[in-house]
């Protein structure tokens, strides 16, 4: 079940384990909160891509209503989460995550 | 069903009240909602239920009784710290956020779908990254807001992908059909990924080591009332959803995951009780003591195949019971302390308020493992339950760990009755003295009734 001639499973899933790799990436490397809060978003969305290329695969709807499922998570994960980027800048004036270092061992 | 629906509009209900300007009402409220939730388990303990929501959710005994032990400690956590807040807007917004999460560690217990387990931990969680960033103004909060909410959203997206690849390997999210695929394709490469994936994002939610590393700063800079709460209802829906998954759907792949469970429990006391017994702070020192805890659950949930789910249950109510009240002595003593939180804050504390230095003992002797506290027997099942699966080295550093526990739990009782020179009496409110004396009655009582939960099998 070839959607576009020549694509098959296999790449959609090597491309969604790319984008999920550079989420880690990112996420190790970036030093800035809205950055790798991206990275984090990236990585839900590889997985998103993989559950619909599978649900294709695999001719069952399941896949693609579970990706509705995720997109709605991650709308109110952002929400909390953008609310606690707000709290951190207005106490520390910055959103750089090398300020958070009070707690320690 | 009913008790999914008891929950969820319990929460709502407490903002409905708060809208109405029945503030009062609001603890009653809260309080005959969770005992009735208690009372609808009861009520259907034994009873054949079906599966509703298109196969989404299964109340079966294990279900029920999770739900019923979930219950009864938000009921405990709403009656120790009812005297906590005194904002009364602020509180109507927490209790609500609490009363939310409970909800998703609800739905963790009794799901029959992967979809809805994520949904479940998404529930579960999001309501407590508000929760342990409620103290605006502290740094402390903020920080710890930041690191678990972040930790939290990379943890799912691990699990999400491990669930995106168990969905590739066998095309479905139901456990009945999951469970034949996993068992008719137990060498697939892509399955077995997808679950060491489900298990990393696990062990990150439940703190397991070496994925601990948000939990002593979280539990720390989280104010000390909704440490309690998470260190409890939390930590039990994560450890009895875990072992919903294990001995469910992925039951026959788990021999092959065994060693890696083992690996990661040794890990997990070592670590945690290392680290504890250098700690200066009581706080952090209990957050490590909880991690150390994890190991043992994560121990439960390995042998889970054999020795049935009595004694996680049993594990669960007791440290959850124990670590309540300890984590909220803690809040006490250090509000009078103008927030100190070292061994020193708990010196004198037997004359300074007798109930509250008891029932401290009593849960840091529950939390050590020693008799006649029920916490003996949860460690007591859960090494016998090793040593029946002939794994006598994690068996025997489970012992080794549980004396160096015995350390740093002592030095806290030592303190709280180290005389200390013109100490203020510490005053507790209403009904907090019988709370206080319940649960620390509840953790001798346990400890007799733990043949009950040994043979619970469903």
């Amino acid at each position: 079940m070839e959607l576009i001639p020549g694509v098959t499973t296999e790449h959609y899933l090597v491309l969604s384990l790319i984008l999920f790799c550079l989420g880690i990436f990112g996420i190790l490397y970036r030093r800035n909160a809205i950055l790798m809060f991206m990275c984090v978003e990236l990585m839900l969305n590889a997985s998103n891509l993989a559950l619909v290329a599978f649900s294709r695969m695999w001719g069952d709807t399941g896949g693609q209503v579970f990706v509705f499922f995720i997109m709605v998570v991650a709308a109110a994960e952002v929400a909390v989460g953008l609310a606690i980027l707000m709290l951190l800048y207005r106490n520390m004036g910055t959103t750089q995550t090398d300020v958070l270092n009070k707690m320690k061992w | 069903m009913k008790e999914l629906l008891i929950s969820s509009l319990l929460g709502i209900s407490v903002l409905l009240f708060d809208l109405l300007r029945l503030r009062r009402a609001i603890l009653p409220l809260v309080a005959a909602g969770l005992i009735a939730l208690v009372a609808v388990v009861v009520v259907d303990w034994g009873t054949a239920s079906n599966p509703f929501g298109n196969n989404m959710m299964l109340m079966d005994g294990y279900a029920l009784a999770s739900i019923g032990i979930l219950a009864l400690l938000t009921l405990f956590w709403f009656a120790i710290t009812s005297d906590s807040y005194p904002a009364q807007s602020r509180r109507t917004d927490l209790y609500a956020l609490v009363l939310f999460s409970m909800t998703g560690a609800v739905v963790l217990v009794s799901y029959t779908n992967l979809v809805m387990m994520f949904l479940g931990i998404e529930i579960l969680s999001i309501p407590l990254y508000v929760l342990v960033s409620s103290d605006r103004q502290n740094p402390l909060s903020n920080e710890a807001g930041f690191k678990y909410f972040f930790l939290g959203a990379v943890a799912s997206a691990i699990l999400l992908f491990g669930i995106a690849l168990v969905y590739g390997a066998t095309g479905t999210f139901d456990f009945t059909e999951l469970g034949a695929a996993v068992s008719a394709s137990t060498s697939n490469l892509m399955l077995k990924a997808g679950i060491a994936m489900m298990l990393a994002g696990f062990a990150f939610k439940v703190s397991a080591a070496p994925f601990h590393f948000w939990t002593p700063d979280v539990y720390q800079g989280s104010p000390t009332t909704v440490t309690a709460y998470m260190s409890s209802v939390v930590k039990a829906g994560a450890f009895l959803a875990l072992f919903r998954l294990c001995t469910g759907p992925f039951s026959a792949v788990m021999d092959g995951f065994t060693d890696m469970l083992a690996f990661l429990a040794a890990l997990t006391l070592v670590v945690s009780n290392l680290m504890a017994a250098v700690q200066t702070n009581v706080k952090r020192m209990l957050a490590f003591s909880s991690i150390s805890h994890a190991g043992f659950l994560l121990a439960g949930v390995m042998t889970g195949g054999e020795t049935g789910p009595g004694i996680l249950l049993y594990y669960s109510l007791t440290y959850g019971i124990a670590s309540i009240t300890s984590f909220a002595v803690l809040h006490v003593v250090s509000s009078y302390q103008n927030g100190a939180m070292e061994y020193d804050a708990f010196r004198g504390l037997v004359r300074r308020n007798p109930f509250l230095a008891g029932a401290m003992t009593i849960a840091l002797l529950s939390m050590a493992g020693i008799p006649p506290m029920a916490g003996f027997m949860a460690k007591y099942f859960i090494i016998s339950g090793i040593i029946s699966t002939d794994m006598v080295w994690l068996a025997v550093l489970m012992v080794l760990t549980s004396v160096v526990g015995m350390y740093y739990y002592l030095r806290v009782i030592i303190a709280m009755f180290t005389p200390v020179e013109n100490a203020g009496r510490i005053m507790l409110r209403g009904l907090q003295h019988y709370t206080y004396i319940l649960l620390s009655l509840l953790m001798i009582i346990l400890f007799f009734a733990s043949g009950f939960f040994e043979v619970l099998n469903f």
